[in-house]
């Protein structure tokens, strides 16, 4: 974008709310993605930002707020115009199973813009070349691999002439190896100027390189943003320097009627294995849970979600969001969590508590032993 | 979508498989019919009948009309031919000129009637066992009744018309007869001599309950025991039976014109003080109502076609083979399944049923598939809607559908649903199958398509798809490729099922196999043939189907598109 060029919003969002059973996944949120930015999403998982890409285009209805696109209220919009002028690109790929690579991508132009086919074709075929897959021009989904689907499903997206493009973890179910094949397909649409681009990621590296400005999403909002140097390296604040500290995270819902308490343990020792972390901390993990799962949070409620991450400094973070009444574990009278206070008090070295609309949030960082 | 990869290429090699071996039965079948078809034809000679011992054989076919007392009679008579059981007379008559049957077996006097009528027909002299005809009164006419078995007594006896004109004021009054007894002489009149009419019978002169009169109801759809004359009066051996009843009472009577099936009814309302109308006195009706003497000598017996009888004994049946006569004990095997074979295909142009009857069957497979295919898509849209309304009523139909035996839906549209509507029985049978050919494979339509990955829903209408074009563009054809297998099963579980329509009086080729089973003795052929024919219909239609598959498989599309491409 050139400097001197008027900066218009693209997207305008406005107190955005999106409710599941009365869950509040999106509370307020503002939002303002410029003409031709770049803008990496990232935050934990549960965060919502899948549920604001959605919003955007429509896939999930809105409860309350506006949406503007290109100055125009999308409400009165038609649904179609706005997705053609706003492509998507999933998590799974979601190529049509039954359509080469070449079909995947002519399907759109010709059954939505009439393009007449040889034209479409034409077209195709560049933006396969485009994405590096001029050879698989007749390959059918299943017999390319998951970054080479990744990389035909944008072109899919290309094939519409999109203003904007939404991409919903592009390369979070691909194997390792490809994972730079996707992003460099990405990165080279972001170098050519027009294109407006949103990115959920957990590429920091990528988000960091590509984008113009980041968001960072938690508990329903844009929490912060700024540049990629303001989010990663000077995060104002707490929450945002946790998560960008934070090296890997793992979330469970967890349902008392369902609940698995020895799958449980071992997801917990799958991650706890994974980042090597103490025996004696493994086991400090497992004993907390026990002891607020069946002696507090099951006394109230069904229902919780549980994050679990490790950052830079090998500090275990735990973090619980349950609805209910107000209740902190922590001055809980009731004596059900006593047994669980006092392991918390014992080895916990922050303990934070907090009331976010009709939730409340429970934040523990277990130490790394050696250096305490 | 690893699996359904698998799938999919796994199964691109079948089609042509399946083609190659329906040409194998295909040629079998026509090399096989041909050679039959070219061998002369065998005009089936009938074997001649002189006793009832002669029509016992296997392979002979007695008609008789069901649940009549006759039936059973013939059923005990004859345990070794066939005695089959017919809806009604006038279709027995039928049969039995058609050649379908070789006998019929009935009450002595009809049969008696119909040879008089038909010089075609003749009556065997012997009788297969007795009859009770019977005159009825409710219950509470015990009294009468006594009167009623007085009077048979008397009519019955060898007394001469004069002698009993003495004794009972003229209620024997002799019509030009030298008959020795009034029944015998009203028996000869009546269903031995074509054409009488009633004869004039004086009322009683000075009855006993005047005012009061006795109601009898005679039915009179019964030539010639009851029957309306062209003057539209009753007439008819019953009618004369009760004016002389009358008299021998010396009783007013008010004669009721009836049906046969009222008669029963009305006896146990005591709408009607006697019941006449060749009434069979059977143990199950006695517990209902009196049953008097008989009045009329009616055993069962058997009429043949006369050019059937013989004057001499039988000696053993023989038929004439093609050429020369052979009993069917002496022919080789090889003969006899040749002679089974003209016998199945070629006399009368048999083959002409099979052929009609397959036309049918297809005819019928076809549209209930068209119909049942539509409507399998409107179910499949009301079961997957969010609306109760919707969702409800199909699911309430698939329920019935699948719950009741698809020969019940058939008779019920057949005989309740569409009787008032004037459409052929084939489309009828159509609608039946189709609507459960709908239940079945609209489920499958529905497994297919929930089955689908939501994720590509949703890249679609993230592309900017509407509802419809999500649908027929990327729903349907997915669904299709998934469903097609089971889809294809269920065409031909459809074909088979056709094989129900004949309870509806349509010739299907299982109806046509029954029919010339019917006519040539012997199930063998018949049976087989269309078990063949059965197999290799559905084969070629399979193989159609499976032509589908190999084009609906994207892997085919590439292969032939050669970088055309079908978007
Ligand atoms: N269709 C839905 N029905 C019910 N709950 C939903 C639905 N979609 C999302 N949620 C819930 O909303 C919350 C936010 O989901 P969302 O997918 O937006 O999070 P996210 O930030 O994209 O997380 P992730 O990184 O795991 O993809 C989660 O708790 C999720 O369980
Ligand atoms: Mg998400």
């Amino acid at each position: 974008m050139s400097p001197d060029a008027p900066i218009r919003s693209m997207i305008e969002v406005k107190g955005l709310c999106k409710t599941f059973n009365g869950v509040h996944v999106l509370r307020n949120l503002d939002a303002t993605i410029n003409k031709g930015e770049i803008v990496s999403i990232v935050g934990p998982s549960g965060a919502g930002k899948s549920t604001f890409l959605r919003c955007l285009n429509l896939l999930e209805t809105p409860d309350d707020g506006h949406i503007y696109v290109d100055g125009v209220d999308v409400d009165k919009m038609d649904v179609r115009k706005l997705r053609m002028k706003m492509g998507m690109v999933f998590q799974q790929f979601n190529l049509f199973p039954h359509l080469s690579a070449l079909e995947n991508i002519m399907l759109a132009p010709t059954s939505l813009r009439k393009t007449p086919k040889a034209e479409a074709k034409e077209q195709a075929l560049e933006l396969l070349d485009k994405v590096g897959l001029s050879g698989k021009a007749w390959a059918f989904p299943w017999e390319l691999s998951g970054g080479q689907q990744q990389r035909v499903a944008i072109a899919r997206t290309l094939a519409m002439n999109p203003e904007i493009i939404l991409f919903d973890e592009p390369t979070s179910a691909l194997d390792p190896t490809m994972v730079n094949e996707v992003l460099g397909v990405i990165r080279s649409l972001a170098d050519e100027a027009g294109m407006t681009m949103a990115i959920v990621t957990h590429e920091m590296r990528f988000a960091r390189e590509v984008s113009d400005r980041v968001f960072y999403m938690d508990q329903g909002v844009v929490y912060e943003e700024g540049s990629p140097e303001q989010i990663f390296d000077r995060p104002k604040r707490d929450r945002t320097r946790a998560f960008i500290r934070r090296v890997d995270t793992v979330r469970f819902e967890i349902n008392e009627d369902d609940f698995d308490f020895y799958r449980f343990d071992a997801q917990l020792d799958d991650f706890a294995m994974k980042h090597l972390l103490e025996p004696e901390r493994r086991q400090l993990l497992i004993d907390v849970c026990e002891e607020l799962f069946d002696n507090f949070f099951f006394t109230f409620v069904h229902q919780l979600s549980f994050a679990l991450g490790i950052t830079e400094k090998r500090e275990v973070e735990l973090r619980f969001t349950y609805g209910g009444p107000e209740v902190n574990p922590m001055v809980d009278d009731s004596g059900a969590s006593l047994f669980a206070r006092a392991i918390i008090k014992k080895n916990a070295s922050e303990v934070d508590f907090e009331r976010v609309g009709d939730e409340n949030v429970l934040e523990l960082v277990i130490p790394n032993v050696k250096t305490v | 979508m690893r699996a359904l990869a698998s799938k999919i290429v796994g199964s691109d090699s079948s089609p042509l498989v399946t083609r190659r071996r329906n040409w194998f039965f295909f040629v079998l079948f026509a090399v096989v019919f041909v050679v039959v078809a070219s061998q002369g034809c065998d005009k089936g000679v009938k074997p001649p009948v002189h006793s009832l011992k002669d029509l016992n054989k296997p392979r002979l076919v007695v008609g008789g009309e069901e649940g009549t007392l006759s039936f059973r009679r013939a059923q005990e008579a004859f345990p070794l031919a066939e005695v089959r059981p017919f809806a009604d007379g006038d279709e027995l008559l039928v049969a039995l000129k058609e050649g379908s049957i070789d006998a019929v077996a009935y009450d002595r006097p009809y049969l008696d009637y119909y040879a008089a009528v038909d010089p075609d027909y003749f009556v065997l002299p012997d009788f297969v066992g007795k009859g009770f005809i019977s005159v009825g009164a409710p219950q509470s006419q015990r009294e009468l009744m006594k009167r009623v078995n007085e009077f048979i007594e008397i009519y019955r006896s060898e007394l001469s018309y004069d002698e009993m004109c003495n004794n009972w004021n003229g209620a024997f009054k002799p019509v030009e007869s030298s008959s020795p007894s009034a029944y015998q002489d009203m028996y000869e009149r009546w269903f031995k001599a074509y054409g009488t009419r009633l004869p004039v019978i004086p009322e009683p002169e000075n009855p006993i309950n005047p005012g009061r009169p006795y109601v009898i109801g005679v039915a009179t759809d019964n030539a010639p025991a009851g029957f309306q004359d062209e003057d539209g009066d009753a007439s008819g051996f019953e009618i004369e039976f009760v004016k002389r009843l009358a008299l021998f009472l010396n009783a007013e009577v008010t004669i009721i014109s009836d049906e046969y099936d009222n008669l029963f009814p009305e006896l146990m309302d005591e709408k009607l003080d006697l019941a006449l109308g060749m009434l069979d006195r059977t143990p199950d009706r006695e517990s209902l109502v009196l049953f008097s003497e008989s009045y009329i000598d009616s055993p069962a017996a058997v009429m043949i076609l006369q050019n059937r009888y013989s004057y001499e004994p039988v000696a053993s049946v023989s038929y004439a083979g093609a050429g020369a006569a052979l009993t069917v004990e002496d022919m080789t095997f090889v003969q006899r399944m040749k002679r089974s074979f003209e016998k199945t295909f070629i006399v009368d142009n048999r083959w002409k049923l099979f052929v009609d009857g397959l036309t049918n069957t297809i005819y019928i497979t076809v549209v209930a598939t068209v119909l049942g295919t539509l409507m399998a898509f409107v179910q499949c849209y009301m079961r997957r809607s969010k609306r109760t309304w919707l969702r409800y009523p199909a699911q309430i139909y698939i329920a019935i559908m699948q719950g009741t035996p698809i020969l019940v839906i058939l008779l019920v549209l057949y005989y309740v649903v569409f009787t008032r509507l004037k459409i052929s029985g084939e489309l009828v049978a159509a609608i039946a199958l189709g609507l459960n050919f709908a239940a079945y494979a609209g489920e499958q339509m529905r497994t297919g398509v929930d089955g689908i990955d939501k994720g590509l829903l949703e890249a679609a209408r993230a592309l900017g798809f509407g509802r419809f074009d999500v649908f027929r563009k990327v729903i349907f054809p997915i669904a299709c490729r998934r469903i097609m297998p089971v889809y294809k099963g269920e065409f031909i579980s459809l074909l088979k099922s056709t094989s129900i329509v004949g309870y509806v009086a349509i010739q299907d080729l299982t109806k046509a196999s029954d029919i010339v089973r019917g006519r040539t003795y012997e199930a063998f052929f018949p049976l087989i043939a269309t078990a063949l024919i059965y197999l290799i219909t559905a084969h070629m239609l399979a193989s159609g189907f499976a032509y589908l598959e190999y084009r609906l498989n994207p892997v085919t599309r590439r292969r032939r598109a050669k970088g055309e491409v079908s978007v």
